[in-house]
C-alpha cells in the first residue's frame, strides 16, 4: 500500500513542481512574491472549463490557447501593476510595495470571479479514462497523462532557459540585474517575459488539475499553498530545487493522507516545510549547492 | 509635570469616552467596538511589520489562538474570564516567540511565508480537532466578559487608547530606537552592539501576545467564533488597515483600522462589490499613496507650510530645493 501512495504522490508531485517552478521563476528574476499566483491558476481553470466543456475544443488546443492567453495576462499584469512599483524599494532592497499590490490583485481577481461566475463548483470530465496495473500498483491513465504533460513542459522550460537567447537573458537578469542591463539586455522585456512565462506555467497546471480540484472562485488557495511549500523546500528562486521539491511534497502529502487523514495533509506538508527551513534556511537548493562545492573540494 | 499638550490629549480622550457611553444605538455601538478591535489589531501588526520590518503573513492565526484558547479555558475549563484572557495573551505570545526562533536565521520574505504556513497549520488543526473546538461549525456559547454592551464599548476604547499610549512609550524608549535601527540597517545595528535577535523576539512576542489579547476580547464579546478568523482574509484585512493609515507611524494604523471598518460598514449597500472595492483600494493606496493617510497628511502639512512661507515674502527664494 505504501508503494501505491508513493507512486501516486510522485505523479501528482510533478505537477506541483511545475507550479513551484513558475512561482520560483518570478521570485528568482523579478524578486517579487506573487500572492496573486493562485488566482492566475483559477483564471486558467475557468478558461479551460469554458473552452473544453462548453465550447468543446480539443484538449491539445485548450492547452495551447491557455498557454498563450495566460502569457498575455501575466505580461499585462506585470506592466500594469508591478512595473510602476518596481523601483520603489525599502531599506533592504526589497519590494514590499509590490507584494501588497499582488495581495490587492488577488482580492480583485477573486471577487471578480465571484461576481461573474458565482460560488458554484464547476467540474470537468477527465481528459482520459481507464487504468492499468504494474505489479501491485494501480496507475490511472489520467494521472499518467498529467505526469507526462508536466514532464514535457518542464523539459521544454529547462531547455528554453538553457539554450535559447531569451532564456540566457532571463538567467543573466536573475544573477545580476545591473550587469545584465550593462551588457545590453532589455530588463523590462525580461521581467515581462518572466512574469508571462510563470503565469503560462500555472495555466498548464490549472488546465491539468481542473478535473481534480474542480473550479470555484477561491480554488487558488490550493495551488498557492503548493507553490509556497515547493519553493520553500526547494529554496526561493531556485528552479532546480523547485523541480526536486515537487515530488517530495507529493509523496509527503500522499503518505499523510493515507496514514493520518486527508483533512490534515496540508498541515503536515506545511509542518514539513517549516522543519526543512529550520534545518536548511535556504532550502534544498542551497543544500545541493553546498554538497556540490564540498564534492568539488574533495575531488581536488 | 503634565504639559499643555498631554492635558489637551487627555481631555479629548475623556470626552470621546464620555460621548461613547451615551451611544445607545446597538448597531452603532457594535460598529465602534469592531472598529476599536481592528484598530488595536493593526497597531499590533504595525509593531512588527512597520517598526522592525518582520513580515508576518500569519498574523490572524495569533488572533485565532487567543480567541480559541480564552474561549476554551473559560467555557470548558471554567477559569474566570479575566484570567483566561491573560492566559490567552501569554499563550499567543509564546507561540509567536517560538515561531520567531527559526525565523531569526532566515532573511527577506522567508519568515513571511513561514508565518503564513504556520497560520494555515493552526487553521487546519482547529478544524481537525473538532471535539475540542467544534471544528468548522464554530465555537459558541462563550462566557461573556461583561453584562452590558456599554461596558464593552468603554473597555474597547480604553484598550485601544492604552495600546496606542503603550506603543508610543515603547517607541520613545531605547527599545524603540533599537527597533528603528534594525529596520533601517541590520548590520549597523549589530555593529553598535544592539542584540538584534532579542529585539526581534521581543517585538514578535509583544505583537502576537497583543493579537491574542484582542482575540480573547473578540471571543468574549461576540460569544461565537469560527476557524475562519485564523485565515488569510483577516491577515490581509489587518494589513490593509495598517497600510491605509500609514505603516511605520504610531497613530496611522489606528486611524486606518477605524476608518476602514466604518467605511466597510458604510459600503454595505454595495453587497457583492465590497470585496472588489477593497482590492482596488489596496492597489490604489500602494500605487499612489505608499505612505497611507499619514503620508497624505504630511504632504498637505508641508504644502501649507510652504504656502505660508511664500506669503511671508522674505523666504521666497529659500524653497527651491523641492
Amino acid at each position: 500500500m505504501a508503494l501505491q501512495y508513493i507512486v501516486n504522490g510522485l505523479m501528482l508531485g510533478i505537477v506541483y513542481s511545475m507550479i513551484g517552478v513558475g512561482f520560483s521563476l518570478i521570485f528568482g528574476i523579478v524578486r517579487v512574491l506573487n500572492f496573486a499566483y493562485g488566482e492566475f491558476f483559477m483564471i486558467a481553470a475557468y478558461a479551460a472549463f469554458f473552452l473544453a466543456s462548453v465550447f468543446g475544443i480539443p484538449i491539445w488546443m485548450v492547452f495551447a490557447i491557455n498557454f498563450i492567453l495566460m502569457f498575455a495576462v501575466g505580461w499585462v499584469s506585470e506592466r500594469a501593476l508591478i512595473k510602476p512599483l518596481r523601483y520603489r524599494t525599502d531599506a533592504h532592497g526589497e519590494h514590499s510595495g509590490v507584494i501588497i499590490a499582488t495581495f490587492g490583485l488577488q482580492v480583485i481577481l477573486q471577487s471578480l470571479a465571484l461576481l461573474l461566475f458565482k460560488g458554484t463548483h464547476r467540474g470537468a470530465d477527465n481528459y482520459t479514462s481507464g487504468n492499468f496495473m504494474v505489479g501491485d500498483i494501480l496507475i490511472s491513465n489520467e494521472r499518467l497523462f498529467m505526469t507526462v504533460v508536466s514532464i514535457v513542459v518542464l523539459l521544454c522550460i529547462l531547455a528554453f532557459m538553457k539554450y535559447s537567447k531569451v532564456g540566457c537573458a532571463l538567467r543573466a537578469v536573475s544573477q545580476n540585474r545591473t550587469a545584465a542591463q550593462l551588457s545590453g539586455i532589455n530588463v523590462n522585456m525580461v521581467y515581462g517575459i518572466a512574469f508571462g512565462l510563470s503565469t503560462a506555467l500555472v495555466a498548464i497546471a490549472g488546465t491539468l488539475l481542473l478535473p481534480f480540484y474542480n473550479v470555484y472562485p477561491t480554488v487558488g488557495v490550493i495551488p498557492m499553498g503548493k507553490a509556497f511549500s515547493v519553493t520553500l523546500i526547494g529554496g526561493l528562486g531556485n528552479i532546480g530545487g523547485a523541480i526536486l521539491a515537487g515530488p517530495i511534497l507529493g509523496v509527503l502529502e500522499a503518505l499523510a493522507s493515507g496514514y493520518i487523514s486527508t483533512q490534515t495533509k496540508d498541515a503536515v506538508a506545511f509542518a514539513c516545510v517549516i522543519l526543512v527551513l529550520i534545518a536548511f534556511p535556504g532550502g534544498l537548493g542551497e543544500m545541493l549547492k553546498r554538497i556540490r562545492t564540498e564534492w568539488k573540494g574533495i575531488r581536488r | 509635570m503634565i504639559n499643555k499638550k498631554t492635558l489637551a490629549n487627555l481631555i479629548v480622550i475623556v470626552v470621546l469616552i464620555g460621548v461613547a457611553t451615551f451611544i445607545n444605538q446597538p448597531y452603532l455601538r457594535h460598529v465602534i467596538i469592531t472598529a476599536c478591535i481592528f484598530s488595536t489589531l493593526s497597531m499590533f501588526y504595525n509593531l512588527t511589520y512597520g517598526f522592525v520590518g518582520i513580515y508576518n503573513f500569519g498574523f490572524a492565526a495569533f488572533f485565532g489562538i487567543g480567541a480559541y484558547s480564552s474561549a476554551i479555558l473559560s467555557t470548558d475549563v471554567g477559569i474566570p474570564v479575566v484570567f483566561s484572557m491573560i492566559m490567552a495573551t501569554l499563550i499567543s505570545a509564546l507561540f509567536g516567540f517560538v515561531l520567531m526562533i527559526p525565523c531569526l536565521r532566515m532573511h527577506g520574505y522567508t519568515p513571511g511565508i513561514v508565518t503564513l504556513a504556520f497560520g494555515e497549520i493552526i487553521r487546519i488543526l482547529i478544524i481537525a480537532s473538532a471535539d475540542l473546538t467544534n471544528g468548522e461549525m464554530g465555537y459558541w456559547g462563550i462566557v461573556p466578559l461583561f453584562e452590558s454592551d456599554q461596558v464593552y464599548l468603554i473597555f474597547a476604547m480604553i484598550m485601544m487608547i492604552a495600546v496606542m499610549m503603550g506603543i508610543l512609550m515603547l517607541m520613545r524608549s531605547n527599545i524603540g530606537l533599537a527597533f528603528h535601527i534594525i529596520k533601517d540597517d541590520q548590520l549597523a545595528a549589530q555593529s553598535v552592539g544592539s542584540n538584534i535577535k532579542a529585539y526581534k523576539l521581543l517585538a514578535m512576542s509583544l505583537s502576537c501576545g497583543g493579537a491574542g489579547l484582542v482575540g480573547a476580547f473578540y471571543a468574549h464579546y461576540l460569544m461565537t467564533i469560527t476557524p475562519a478568523i485564523c485565515g488569510m482574509t483577516y491577515t490581509i484585512q489587518i494589513l490593509c488597515m495598517a497600510l491605509f493609515g500609514g505603516v511605520g507611524t504610531i497613530v496611522g494604523p489606528a486611524i486606518g483600522g477605524f476608518s476602514l471598518t466604518v467605511l466597510t460598514e458604510a459600503l454595505r449597500f454595495l453587497n457583492d462589490y465590497r470585496l472588489l472595492i477593497y482590492g482596488i483600494l489596496i492597489v490604489v493606496i500602494i500605487m499612489f499613496f505608499p505612505k497611507g493617510l499619514m503620508g497624505v497628511a504630511q504632504k498637505i502639512k508641508e504644502l501649507l507650510e510652504s504656502k505660508l512661507k511664500m506669503e511671508g515674502g522674505s523666504e521666497v527664494n529659500v524653497n527651491v530645493e523641492d
